[in-house]
């Protein structure tokens, strides 16, 4: 296990001071540095732990002490306590709470990997484990300042299938750089020789004849270039997209967590574009150009050095220059970007959102924060438009410093007789070329941060770290019998904030249990842990007594079938959603699977029949249709174990009693967790698993659990008048 | 909620009437004919409705009932289902955010004014185009390939 941080010298001598004989800093597994002085000042602090101890030091007026030493044998448990700004260390030992150590978010990370392996080595149960925990792959930071060096080097990976045309394509552009350095010379030829002295007056017609081919063979080169190119580029951004959509599909639902859909799609739709821009109108350019700044560097010094010395004066500076805006500019469009992205997540949420507004009557709040956002884009987009375009007219400033002085000292020479008319116009000629691609190439200064910051952000999202499809100790489980087991479990979030305790059930093959709670007791958590939309902190999941995380997650997700409170379904037919979970089915299995959703009835009764669209998000179908179109894609689906989280909106009686006889259906003979509502599935539900604060306060069936008046007869009497209820029962 | 035998199916007209359909011997008056997939598999899975639209069944292959229960099914699709065959675009003209088309049809010619075109063509399989104008009526190239050059290339830049 590496050191998370560099221990500071005067540290490395002191741990051993506080640790028993015959232990010494060479027993250290690994340090974490924190931003934290014990009384809350901002000074560094440091936990560092060896084989058999964990110290704490903390650092005041430069000098380093020693302010705990504790032996991980006699650490009983470790917590993270969230404070405001701030979290603390706590340790367990001999029912004592330690305080060890407090530290701001900005190490919150180090930490929590810090306190990960501390616990690993402790143990559950507080034993100490001397295997080393394996540390994970280091996910690439994309926002570092050598990312930018990096994201160069992906963008040549991209490049290298299609390597060959790309040679090509700039041996192309080289060619048509070289012929661009033809014609001066030609022109001096003329001016000196066939103009002024007339001594090859004959070669007019010829002069301007191959003056004449190296134009239209420049333009010939050009548009094969140019057309190559642009066929790569968009090959290339089509490649960048292709990625991009992959790996969302593989992210795990954390990473959903985190991020906006209306910030993935500027990345899809945006940023992705940029590799084309880098690969077409940058790359090309700056081989082109600085290829003609070379060869005619190389002419001019050739025509006369002490003139192209003065022309190379500006060159410094303008260099000098280019560096700082790019510092400069990058700042701005840092900004664009995230305004952008908050742009779209503001349309997107309004737009998805329109109904709910509209009965709020707040379409003009809407509007109103909606064109705030608008105004956020227009000052940034303004900010970096009025800066670029200030820099770029200073910059072509600084490159005509070098034409002005070629004038004057050309214009001596030539009065002088020391030089032709011919070779001055031929200098000028060149000096006027000289400067377009410098200035072109200072001209890409404000490119290279838009490209780079648009570039590096699509390389964040390919590079992170997706759902774990096949473990490597993969138990191949083809055919789940139902039985499932959780074993302890706990999980939560946010690290070391728990959301589940102690979770433990054993259900058997075609038991159906319905799990009741308040909201927030952790009902929904544990459906998805059940489909592994995460992983648990602690404790296990087990189907026919193999751990989940030990199976391939698509043979897992395929046994288990989900019916969501709202389901979603996809903008396609209501063919095309039932088949969802199973391409294969054949028209007649899908009607079957209607007909026992009981859902066929309204299907063929639309105009379309099955080949209706449903609209974006099932928009077009009512609540209780939508629900019954899930019902049928997951009997379709046809799952081992099912999960349902029933609606708790109210529907009309009838639309109710078609849903319960269609989930009837669906449940037969399936393992069935159910996060229950309705009365009739509380009652049908062979045990019931009440959850408290993400703990398991009561297990057993709807009449036991009734009898018992604990909290499941509490929350029952909070739904409606459990005198009533049991009225019914009897 | 059934699935209807066929052979069990029988359907008969009486002076221009809306069907009667027999099922094992049990009459229903006045029924409506339906596809299930309409657009997707046109020639099966017929649904029958009662008077009260109420459903009655399906029948998956209408090419095994009797002939002339096989012909009333034809004959009451093609009247419940006013899709126009498009056979020639005449013209395509855009003015100011909407489109109007000129086209032959197997039922005559006609225009047909486009608002939204992205919304408004949907290829449901490759060559085959449904359109759907801003009054909701529709139209349906069955294959694209089978039209003329010029009809092909002015529907080509649309999608």
């Amino acid at each position: 296990m590496p050191l998370i941080n560099k221990i500071p010298s005067e540290l490395t001598r002191l741990i051993p001071s506080g640790l028993p004989a015959g232990e010494d800093h060479g027993d250290l597994l690994f340090a974490c540095k924190t931003d934290l002085a014990p009384d809350g000042r901002i000074d560094e602090s440091m936990l560092a732990v060896t084989r058999r101890h964990l110290v704490v030091a903390t650092r005041s007026g430069g000098a380093w002490t020693l302010t705990h030493t504790l032996s991980l044998a006699a650490i009983n448990g470790l917590t993270v306590e969230p404070l405001v700004g701030a979290s603390a260390l706590v340790a367990e030992v001999d029912g004592k709470s330690i305080r060890l150590l407090r530290y701001t978010h900005a190490v919150a990370q180090d930490m929590t990997d810090a306190v990960e392996s501390l616990l690993h080595l402790i143990g559950p149960d507080g034993s100490t484990d001397h295997t080393e925990p394996v540390a994970e792959e280091p996910v690439p930071d994309w926002s570092s300042r050598e990312a930018h060096l990096r994201t160069f080097g992906r963008l040549w990976t991209f490049c290298l299938p299609h390597w060959r045309k790309l040679v090509i394509a700039m041996v192309v552009t080289v060619a048509a750089s070289a012929i661009d350095l033809l014609p001066p010379y030609l022109t001096m030829i003329l001016v000196d020789q066939v103009l002024v002295d007339q001594s090859m007056y004959i070669w007019l017609p010829s002069i301007v004849a191959l003056l004449a081919v190296s134009r239209i063979v420049h333009t010939g080169v050009t548009i094969i270039s140019g057309r190559m190119l642009a066929v790569l580029g968009d090959r290339l951004a089509y490649d960048a997209r292709s990625e991009l959509l992959n790996v969302l599909q593989l992210l795990p639902l954390k990473y959903y967590d985190m991020q906006q859909t209306g910030g993935l799609m500027a990345r899809i739709a945006r940023d992705a574009k940029s590799i084309h821009y880098f690969w077409i109108d940058f790359a090309p350019q700056v081989v082109q150009q600085g290829l003609l700044v070379i060869g005619m560097t190389a002419v001019l010094f050739y025509l006369n050095w002490e003139l192209a010395l003065l022309v190379l004066i500006p060159i410094p500076a303008i260099i000098f220059a280019s560096v700082h805006i790019k510092r400069y500019l990058m700042w701005f469009y840092g900004r664009s970007w995230d305004s952008w992205a908050t742009f779209f997540e503001r349309v997107n949420d309004a737009l998805a959102g329109i109904r709910v507004v509209k009965i709020f009557a707040q379409e003009k709040r809407q509007s109103r924060d909606m064109q705030l956002e608008n105004e956020k884009v227009f000052t940034a987009e303004r900010n970096i438009h009025v800066r670029s375009r200030t820099v770029r007219p200073l910059l072509a400033f600084l490159v005509s410093v070098g034409g002005l002085l070629v004038l004057l000292y050309g214009g001596l020479l030539v009065q002088s007789n020391a030089m032709t008319v011919g070779m001055l116009v031929a200098f000028l000629l060149y000096l006027a070329m000289f400067y377009s691609p410098v200035q072109q190439l200072t001209g890409m200064a404000d490119w290279i941060p838009e490209m780079m910051t648009a570039i590096t952000r699509t390389f964040e999202v390919i590079d992170s770290p997706i759902e774990e499809y096949t473990p490597a100790d993969i138990v191949d489980v083809p055919r789940f019998e139902g039985r499932l087991e959780l074993q302890d479990v706990n999980f939560g979030y946010v690290a070391h904030q728990p959301v589940l305790k102690g979770i433990n059930l054993h259900v058997e093959p075609g038991e159906m249990i319905g799990l009741v709670g308040h909201s927030g007791a952790g009902k929904s958590t544990l459906i998805k842990l059940m489909c592994r939309f995460y992983d648990v902190d602690g404790g296990r999941i087990l189907i026919d007594g193999t751990d989940v995380r030990r199976m391939d997650l698509t043979q897992l997700r395929s046994q288990i079938g989900y019916v969501e409170q709202d389901p979603f379904l996809f903008a396609g037919s209501v063919a095309d959603n039932i088949r969802f979970g199973n391409q294969e089915a054949s028209r007649e299995e899908i009607i079957e699977a209607a007909i026992n959703a009981n859902a066929h009835e309204f299907i063929v009764k639309l105009p379309d029949g099955y080949d209706t669209p449903v609209g974006e998000r099932g928009g077009r179908l009512s609540g209780g249709e939508r629900q019954r179109v899930a019902i049928a894609r997951a009997i379709l689906h046809d799952p081992r174990i099912l999960i349902l989280d029933e609606p708790t909106s109210a529907l009309d009686l009838e639309t109710e009693k078609k849903i319960q006889e269609a989930l009837g259906r669906l449940m037969e003979g399936r393992t069935t967790l159910a996060i229950a509502h309705r009365l009739s599935t509380l009652r049908d539900a062979d045990r019931l698993l009440v959850l408290k604060n993400g703990e398991p306060v009561e297990l057993g069936t709807h009449e036991e659990l009734l009898d018992r008046q604990g909290e499941y007869y509490r929350l029952v009497q909070l739904h409606t008048n459990v005198s009533s209820i049991v009225g019914v029962e009897g | 909620m059934s699935i209807l035998d066929p052979a069990a199916v029988h359907l008969e007209r009486r002076d221009d009437q809306p069907p009667t359909l027999s099922i094992a011997g049990d009459l229903f008056f006045n029924v409506k004919i339906r596809q299930a997939f309409p657009l997707s598999q046109e020639s099966r899975y017929i649904t029958f409705f009662d008077q009260e639209d109420e459903y009655l069944g399906i029948v998956a292959d209408p090419g095994a009932c009797d002939e002339e229960t096989g012909r009333i099914i034809r004959d009451e699709i093609e009247w419940r289902y006013f899709r126009p065959r498009i056979t020639r675009i005449v013209e395509m003209e855009g003015r100011g955010g909407t489109s109007l088309f000129s086209v032959e049809t197997d039922r005559g010619e006609v225009k047909i004014p486009m608002r939204d075109l992205r919304e408004g063509m949907v290829e449901l399989s490759p060559g085959r185009i449904l359109i759907t104008d801003e009054n909701g009526n529709r139209y349906e190239i069955p294959d694209l390939d089978r039209l003329d050059r010029r009809s092909r290339r002015l529907i080509r830049r649309l999608i």
